[in-house]
């Protein structure tokens, strides 16, 4: 356990004959000791072995860093680059013509790109309510992947590798940084697969925890086990008043240890979490204006709840704002999944920032990979583009990124990376980075191995730091 | 390849810093320096690889510093004079290196890291620091675990009252040294409680405890080890650690977009005969080193038979995660073993020779040669198990139905493919004809409306081979060739090429259709084959039901007929398909390999209306299915593995033998001679002189009772490993160990029968501030209760815990619940139940033995909340000793007994009467109370709207039969017994 962190005390262990003890000399309030208390107490037991990252206790990062959030909204299914953030005009002259060294014929973006903001930042017209926030948005042009099938690339984007069982970014994210809050998890998926928020070998305090939240679903089920339904709050407090009394004498005979503290506390901080985490979730608190201003909608009341998580001190929140797998139809579907995300993205920017959490909140938004400037065969409303994992697009907004910003750029037919590129590993290395870390050094010691987010690889992208 | 290789790097990173006095310069090094230099110059320049041309290395400090023929290659500090300098810069027209031929000039990027370096002084820890950046040196041979096992003799200690056995000994001379003495033994209950909970992960029952406090007897102790090692239940206990080792999942793990895993079900169906063996290996005490070699070659040790119950062992291979690419399904079976069995990470060296550990590439790829010479046998052998014969027959017919299904939905995909390209097959020919992905392409396609987007439309496209020699198709594929310009000039001379190719027989239908004709355009070409397909077509369904059940009522006996329809998709013979498995291994092309029968290709939508995932869910469901062991077999030709130079399939260095690693073996080392070598594989790691398997063994043992390993890092004894807190204690066990026949039960008994496994767990801070981990065992540790420890426990206090041993796996964490132990409980590796990850269940991924232990209010909340704790509430109220409680001390004192199996303390009746008191108004109210609306019985809904029905059933878990947990609120009573399961005393020992 961490407690010589609290005490001030380095590398000297305080033993504390009792709870009470414990808070009087270490002077902390509930809140902190709570953080402190849910750990890995294995790890604690063997200090020597372990690294300090094994409590959910709030942690400065070792690098100078403005985001301290993270909203990742994932765009799966792949979002068509040349179609949303990355322009190409010059696929015109190609159009039904065969490209050099491809199958298929040109297929120009059926949409017109608007220079938005003060910045000029260029953005598809089928997001008309981000070209208002794009002196906000920095988006990076040159991303690239490793293979362009979905369920693979996705995992790597949630967790760099595209085979093996790794923690994802939310639960390295935690790892890092610990939580602010400990009666929400510091980890929330609203939706996704499970090994988008698994924990893998890093202890199960960093796990991503499913959020099982729509729009007009009740919010006391939204956690696991969050809701007693068989039990009044009242009978349960009295049923927990006894239990520390039974706990309390229990110690008396029991040796004394930490790990009984902690688990005492741990129950007090589930009784506020069945209370606070549904108030987190119930996006009905939210004033009318706020909740017209995200518009209506699953990722719009997603995007309002991250928010609000967000806001309650909840470190990461990820978003499955899929739909873009675009093979046909793609100038009418594509109009579609955009408008979805559209509205409330540029909501949730605006409103982070009116509330000063922007700078502090990273946002992301992007897909496992791009798709091809190519259609099967001659261009019309039915055409479509096939998978592309040699570029794509993303953008962030917020937590120390620069705005209006595009950052790399690709060929001029949108086919390949033409400067700057940028691998899923690097992604990762920036977002680290933009949280305060090194992304070489953030490694968790499992079974012989030191082990990263990036595995070998990634380096920083400094240009896209302000 | 990036995506797997192993990161070495960062470590080195780290622990240098640690020793060196510039770590910034080492990280420039690692980071930058190091990947050029492996990228560019190790393929002529690396001693471990055996290149050295110019007889310059550049893979060790040492290597630059001597230099090659030009004299040393690198004066630190300056870069102009540096030979190596020169040659990368291509001053010297003799010496430009890299050569052209390997990729030329660095990049000027490339250039300005390795001047930068240079001029730096060229900071190099290749050496010296070596110990830790490369396995291939002295003193990473010298390390300890690699040293043959001697039996040390106990010390000599002050204090000789204190130890019972010579475990004790070696304990007490550590703590002596740092003038420390032990606790005070355990209190006989929480003795009891701590050996019970260890041996067979359940508490103790009241009559147990009772008989414990009245034995008074030396050999009390024993009596109690001795019971609970016979107890079949310490099977059910040890299993589980063992499962740990061996990542044991009832899942592949493999969801891909496409191959091979979308025809087969995503669970696997036979994993639970494997977790029963070893249920059944323990609980007969068969010695450890029998057990890890029955785990990979059972089938070829003497006396097994072809249905022997000890083939299922061998489930340890395969029962890991699987993989597309066979090398990295070969390289999960490298890691397990060795992680498993002799606590090495020999995958390290699948891309490069260890970092750490004496294990280099070449070893990794002798192991490689092993496993890649294994293949699985679409039929497995039935085993003796636990299944119900009288339900058999049941399940016998459930079984031909639902295969019937599957193979009425292949034949009925063929037959659509079949038919569509009869009835537009003009279309399907003149598209076929063209260029893919053209516009030409697309406009032809939709005048005949054959749309490329459909999936069913894409399925003919795949499935017609339009080569010149196809005897349906050959001939148009021929004449396809003209241009339209000359298309009408050169037809006839074409088509009569076509029709006397010797070496093609042109279908006589064909031939007697085309013969003679001066077609004007490929178009009247493809109007001829449409006139032919219409007038088979009819025929269609007749020559499919022939396939399928060999009668000829409709007299094929015009092979041509048949050859014209199956020229839109070869139509397999049922036999070829009859189970499960083989059709299984035709539609994932398996098949294909061995006997030409290539399978239609099918798109996503049709691959995923099979149902295979049906068929699995009644073979792992209904109780008169048997059990199959899943088997591994040698290839019939073994061959060896090549070295991939880092890790790289495409480039291949050396064949190495397929033997055992080098560091491990004594002497001359032998090749293996037996098949793939799994039977010599298993004989060296199960061998009494190998100086791992014996150690990392005891050392789990040890810490499964200890919470805690002498050796921390259960799973890995090489250079990295954790220090020994009691090296001579561990050599000590380990000799013990092998002496006493490698017998786990002897283990546990000389561990328990000791005095610091019963010492008691009280604090004491002045030692705690010494030495806070309790590394030197001053006391016992406290541990909460692993996930399994919980829910046996829980299900215990319901009073209808399910006993019965073996067989398939259970929902352990859904409604409706089962009472069966947690072992027999299903685990889905790619999805872990959420609550099993809350409460530390090992990560199926890997081998990984050791688990974590976190708190977090999760966990709380399932013991407040969920509907499995207010069963067991619920449960504990029904029993009978607490029904004839005739008062409320009296019933306080019987749910003690049943959660506690102690007696309540005064002040713990006094609360009990306090909180009925307090409760019961707030539960008589319970109008006030609101029960969900629809929460008792309707079943949740999963999956809500988004994804296709056939996800759902393909990624279905395994579902209890039975009924939900009734929402009703409940009564004071029940709500006092659950508050008690919250308690601490209830989820820890000590």
């Amino acid at each position: 356990m961490n407690f010589e962190g609290l005490a001030g005390d380095c590398g000297k262990r305080v033993a504390y004959r009792n709870r009470r003890e414990f808070l009087q000399r270490t002077g902390m309030g509930i809140g902190g000791l709570a953080l402190a208390l849910l750990l890995d107490e294995t790890a604690g037991r063997n200090r020597a072995m372990a690294d300090d990252f094994t409590s959910l206790l709030t942690r400065k990062p070792p690098l100078p860093a403005k985001a301290k959030h993270v909203i990742h909204i994932f765009a799966g299914g792949a979002p068509s680059h040349i179609d949303t953030f990355d322009p190409k005009p010059a696929l015109e002259k190609f159009r039904d013509l065969s490209l050099p060294g491809q199958t298929g014929v040109g297929f120009p973006s059926p949409f017109k790109f608007l220079k938005s903001g003060k910045s000029g930042l260029e953005i598809s017209e089928i997001f008309p309510q981000l070209g208002t926030v794009a002196d906000d948005l920095c988006v990076v042009r040159s991303l690239y992947t490793d293979v362009p099938a979905h369920g693979a690339a996705a995992k790597l984007l949630h967790t760099g590798s595209i085979t093996l069982s790794r923690p994802s970014l939310g639960a390295w994210t935690v790892y890092g940084l610990g939580t602010e809050n400990a009666s929400l998890p510091g980890f929330v998926s609203l939706g996704g697969s499970a090994e988008w928020r698994q924990a893998a070998f890093l202890p199960s305090l960093f796990q991503g925890a499913k959020a099982d939240f729509a729009p007009n679903r009740p919010v006391d089920k939204v956690l696991l086990n969050l809701k007693n339904e068989f039990s009044t709050r009242d009978q349960q407090r009295l049923q927990l008043d006894l239990v520390h009394k039974l706990d309390d004498l229990h110690m008396e005979k029991a040796p004394h240890d930490e790990q009984l503290e902690a688990r005492i506390e741990s129950f007090e901080l589930a009784f506020r979490m069945q209370a606070e985490a549904p108030e987190a979730f119930d996006i009905s608190k939210e004033p009318k204006e706020i909740r017209d201003l995200y518009g209506k909608g699953d990722l719009a009341a997603k995007l309002l709840c991250a928010r609000r998580l967000v806001e309650r001190g909840v470190r990461f929140v990820q978003i499955d704002a899929g739909g873009w797998d675009h093979h046909a139809n793609l100038e009418r579907a594509i109009k579609g999944t955009a408008e979805a995300v559209d509205r409330p993205a540029a909501a949730l920017i605006a409103d982070l920032k009116n509330r000063g959490l922007l700078d502090s909140t990273l946002v992301i938004w992007g897909g496992e990979f791009g798709r091809t400037a190519t259609a099967p065969g001659r261009v019309g409303a039915e055409s479509g583009r096939d998978h592309h994992s040699k570029c794509f697009c993303a953008w962030m907004a917020g937590g120390g990124v620069k705005g209006g910003t595009a950052y790399g750029a690709t060929d001029e037919l949108g086919q390949d990376v033409a400067e700057n590129g940028v691998h899923i590993h690097d992604f990762h290395a920036t977002v680290l980075r933009l949280l305060g870390f090194d992304h070489t050094k953030l490694t968790y010691r499992y079974n012989g191995r030191d082990f990263r987010l990036t595995d070998n690889y990634g380096k920083v992208v400094e240009g896209v730091i302000a | 390849m990036k995506a797997f290789s192993l990161a070495g790097l960062l470590i080195a990173v780290a622990t240098l810093a640690e020793t060196t006095p510039d770590p910034a310069k080492l990280a420039f090094f690692e980071t930058k320096v190091r990947p050029v230099l492996s990228e560019h110059c190790y393929k002529c320049h690396s001693g471990i690889e055996g290149k050295s041309k110019g007889d310059l290395t550049l893979d060790t400090r040492g290597g630059w510093e001597k230099g090659g023929e030009h004299g040393p290659a690198i004066v630190p500090g300056k870069p102009d004079d540096s030979v190596l300098f020169k040659a990368i810069t291509y001053t010297d027209p003799d010496l430009r290196m890299p050569p052209k031929k390997e990729g030329g000039k660095l990049s000027d990027a490339d250039i300005g890291i390795l001047r930068q370096w240079i001029a730096e002084g060229a900071a190099d820890p290749r050496e010296g620091a070596g110990k830790r950046l490369s396995g291939m040196t002295p003193e990473a041979r010298a390390h300890w675990a690699f040293q043959s096992l001697h039996k040390p003799a106990a010390p000599v200690v002050k204090d000789s009252t204190w130890p019972k056995t010579d475990i004790d000994r070696f304990v007490l001379a550590k703590l002596e040294s740092n003038q420390m003495t032990p606790n005070g033994p355990a209190e006989k209950e929480a003795l009891l409680r701590r050996a019970s909970y260890d041996l067979i992960g359940l508490p103790p029952s009241v009559d147990e405890i009772n008989a414990f406090l009245a034995d008074t007897s030396p050999k009390a102790f024993e009596k109690v080890i001795d019971r609970l090692l016979d107890s079949p239940q310490y099977g059910e206990r040890w299993a589980r650690h063992w499962l740990d080792s061996a990542r044991y999942s009832d899942t592949t793990g493999l969801v891909g977009d496409g191959g091979k895993s979308r025809f087969a079900d995503y669970r696997y169906e036979y994993a639970w005969t494997y977790r029963d063996y070893v249920i059944r290996a323990l609980n007969e005490d068969k010695p450890y080193n029998q057990f890890l070699m029955e785990q990979l070659a059972a089938d070829q040790l003497p006396g097994v038979a072809t249905n022997d119950w000890r083939l299922a062992a061998l489930g340890f291979i395969t029962v890991g995660k699987r993989f597309e690419n066979p090398d990295d399904q070969i390289d999960e079976q490298i890691d397990t073993t060795t992680k498993a069995m002799l606590g090495l990470t020999v995958s390290c060296a699948r891309c490069h020779d260890h970092k750490f550990d004496p294990i280099p590439t070449a070893d990794y790829y002798s192991l490689h040669g092993v496993f890649a010479n294994l293949s699985e046998p679409i039929e497995t052998p039935e085993i003796p198990c636990q299944f119900d014969p009288s339900a058999r027959d049941d399940f016998e017919q459930k079984l031909a139905d639902l295969e019937k299904k599957n193979r009425d939905i292949l034949y009925s995909a063929i037959h659509k493919i079949i038919a569509d390209f009869q009835a537009r097959s003009e279309g399907y020919l003149m598209v076929l004809a063209m260029k893919p992905r053209t516009v030409e392409r697309s406009d032809v396609a939709k005048s005949y409306h054959v749309n490329g987007d459909d999936y069913h439309v894409k399925e003919v496209l795949r499935s017609i081979r339009l080569g010149p020699d196809n005897p349906v198709f050959g001939p148009y594929a021929r004449l396809a060739r003209l241009s339209t310009n000359e298309f009408a000039e050169k037809a006839p001379e074409t088509l009569a090429k076509a029709l006397s190719d010797h070496k093609v027989t042109v279908n006589r239908l064909v031939a007697e259709a085309l013969v003679g004709k001066k077609p004007q355009s490929l178009r009247e070409v493809a109007q001829i084959y449409a006139g032919l397909m219409s007038k088979v077509s009819s025929q269609t369904a007749e020559l499919i039901r022939y396939r399928r059940t060999g009668a000829d009522p409709a007299g094929f006996s015009d092979p041509a007929v048949a050859e014209l329809i199956e020229s839109a998709c070869v139509i397999p013979s049922e036999k070829s398909i009859e189970t499960t498995e083989k059709l299984s291994a035709y539609l994932s092309g398996a098949m294909a390999k061995k006997s030409g029968q290539a399978p239609p290709p099918f798109e996503p939508k049709t691959a995923d209306s099979f149902i295979f995932s049906s068929i699995n869910q009644l073979r792992l469901t209904h109780p008169g299915a048997p059990g199959r062991a899943m088997l591994v077999a040698d290839k019939p030709k073994p061959a060896e593995s090549y070295i991939y130079i880092r890790g790289n399939r495409n480039k291949k260095g050396a064949a190495v033998p397929r033997r055992f690693l080098e560091i491990l073996s004594e002497g001359d080392r032998q090749p293996f001679t037996h098949g793939s070598g799994r039977l010599d594989l298993a004989r060296a790691i199960g061998s009494p002189s190998n100086p791992l398997t014996a150690r990392v063994a005891v050392n789990r043992i040890w810490m499964h009772h200890f919470g805690e390993g002498i050796v921390r890092t259960a799973d890995d004894f090489g250079n990295m490993a954790d220090k020994p807190s009691h090296p001579e204690l561990l050599d000590y066990l380990a000799a013990k160990f092998i002496e006493d026949g490698w017998s786990m039960k002897k283990l546990h008994k000389e561990i328990m029968l000791s005095a610091v496994y019963q010492l008691g767990s009280d604090n004491n801070p002045a030692f705690e501030a010494k030495d806070p981990g309790n590394r030197l065992l001053w006391r016992a540790n406290v541990r909460r209760l692993d996930f399994e420890a919980i829910r046996d426990s829980l299900v215990l206090l319901t009073g209808e815990m399910d006993q019965s041993m073996g067989g398939k796996p259970v929902n352990l964490t859904d409604e409706p619940y089962s009472y069966r132990r947690s072992i027999y409980g299903y685990v889905d590796r790619r999805k872990l139940s959420d609550l099993m990850s809350q409460f530390d269940f090992s990560d199926p991924e890997m081998a990984n033995t050791r688990r974590i232990s976190t708190i977090v209010p999760q966990q709380a909340l399932f013991f407040m909340n969920s509907p499995m704790s207010v069963d067991v509430a619920r449960h504990v109220m029904d029993r009978a000793e607490v029904g004839e409680a005739t008062n409320d001390d009296q019933r306080v004192t019987a749910i003690y007994r049943v959660l506690f199996q102690r007696k309540p303390q005064a002040r713990e009746i006094l609360w009990a009467r306090e909180f009925i008191a307090r409760a019961e108004p707030l539960h008589s109210e319970s109008g006030k109370f609101k029960l969900p609306a629809t929460a008792s019985t309707t079943p949740r809904k999963r999956n809500e709207g988004k994804k296709p029905r056939e996800m759902k059933d393909k990624y279905a878990v395994v579902q209890n039969q039975g009924e939900k947990v009734v929402r009703a609120n409940l009564t004071a009573w029940e709500s006092y017994t659950q508050a008690l399961l919250c308690s601490n005393e209830f989820a820890y020992i000590y």
